[in-house]
């Protein structure tokens, strides 16, 4: 399984990295970039199963990254883990295609949920 | 709060709410800025050097003696603070409701800094709310965390 792990904080993309592992997804091989614009680079070169995307970064946000794969014709399982976590903000990344918007902080269980019903 | 910081460093902690401490332009506390729409300060996140520094090195496993380090020195390091910027970032979801302006991270800044925006201290000065609670994270040295709305 090819996960992709975006975010702008190294030192989040490697606490994600940390409860992926902690909800089951320990063989599954994890790629990082720092924001949209390198998340939609690897996707158009790597097979994903799954991406796991901040909101807010630089160069390209969560969602611009989103609409980007979208309009490409990439369907890939794809959540927010950010911490907008307003209704306004979820109704945007469910209209644009995402299968759930995980609120930072977010703890093992909550993170095992939302990926449980992603990748159901 | 304890359950805010508690699910982000995934550690124990404790919270208990404290009156807010003078904060002068010494280097001995660290501010998150938060920007409106508008581009206007509009809130802010205030940390006391133990707490900045606690945050930042338990968000990352790093070890008490790095925080405890940077406190006798008087000043966080570079490593600290930017995992302290990820501990305010999160934080602006404690800020953001729906019935609220949207407010993002600026910038985080340690009350020394020669680039500190005079605006912070309109801020702190007319502040409509301050509340500051003591924080205790397990294994790391304990710290105030702030929350000071224009």
């Amino acid at each position: 399984m090819n996960i992709l792990v975006v975010d702008d904080s190294k030192t989040i993309r490697m606490l994600v990295k940390r409860n992926l592992k902690q909800a089951g997804f320990a063989d599954a091989n994890i790629l990082e970039a720092e924001d949209g614009a390198a998340g939609l680079a690897i996707a158009r070169t790597e097979a994903l199963d799954l991406i796991l995307s901040d909101w807010n970064m630089p160069e390209m946000s969560g969602l611009e990254f989103l609409q980007n794969l979208r309009s490409e014709g990439f369907g890939t399982t794809f959540g927010f883990i950010t911490s907008e976590s307003t209704p306004s903000y979820k109704d945007q990344a469910m209209a644009a295609g995402a299968a759930f918007l995980l609120s930072k902080p977010f703890n093992a269980e909550s993170f095992s949920d939302a990926l449980g019903v992603a990748t159901a | 709060m304890a359950e805010f910081f508690g699910a982000l460093l995934g550690l124990g902690t404790a919270a208990s709410k404290v009156s807010p401490a003078q904060i002068e332009n010494d280097g001995a506390h660290v501010i998150g800025t938060y920007h409106d729409d508008l581009g206007r300060i509009a809130a802010l996140v205030t940390a006391d050097l133990p707490f900045a520094a606690s945050a930042g090195a338990s968000l990352a496993m790093i070890p008490a003696s790095a925080a405890r380090d940077d406190v006798k020195d008087g000043s966080i390091d570079e490593n600290l603070l930017e995992n302290f910027r990820e501990v305010c970032n999160v934080a602006a979801s404690l800020l953001n409701t729906p019935h609220t302006p949207h407010l993002t991270l600026q910038d985080v800044w340690a009350t020394d800094h020669p680039d500190l925006p005079v605006e912070v201290w309109d801020v702190l000065a007319g502040a409509s709310k301050r509340r500051e609670f003591a924080v205790t994270i397990e294994g790391y040295d304990d710290g105030r965390l702030g929350i000071v709305i224009r």
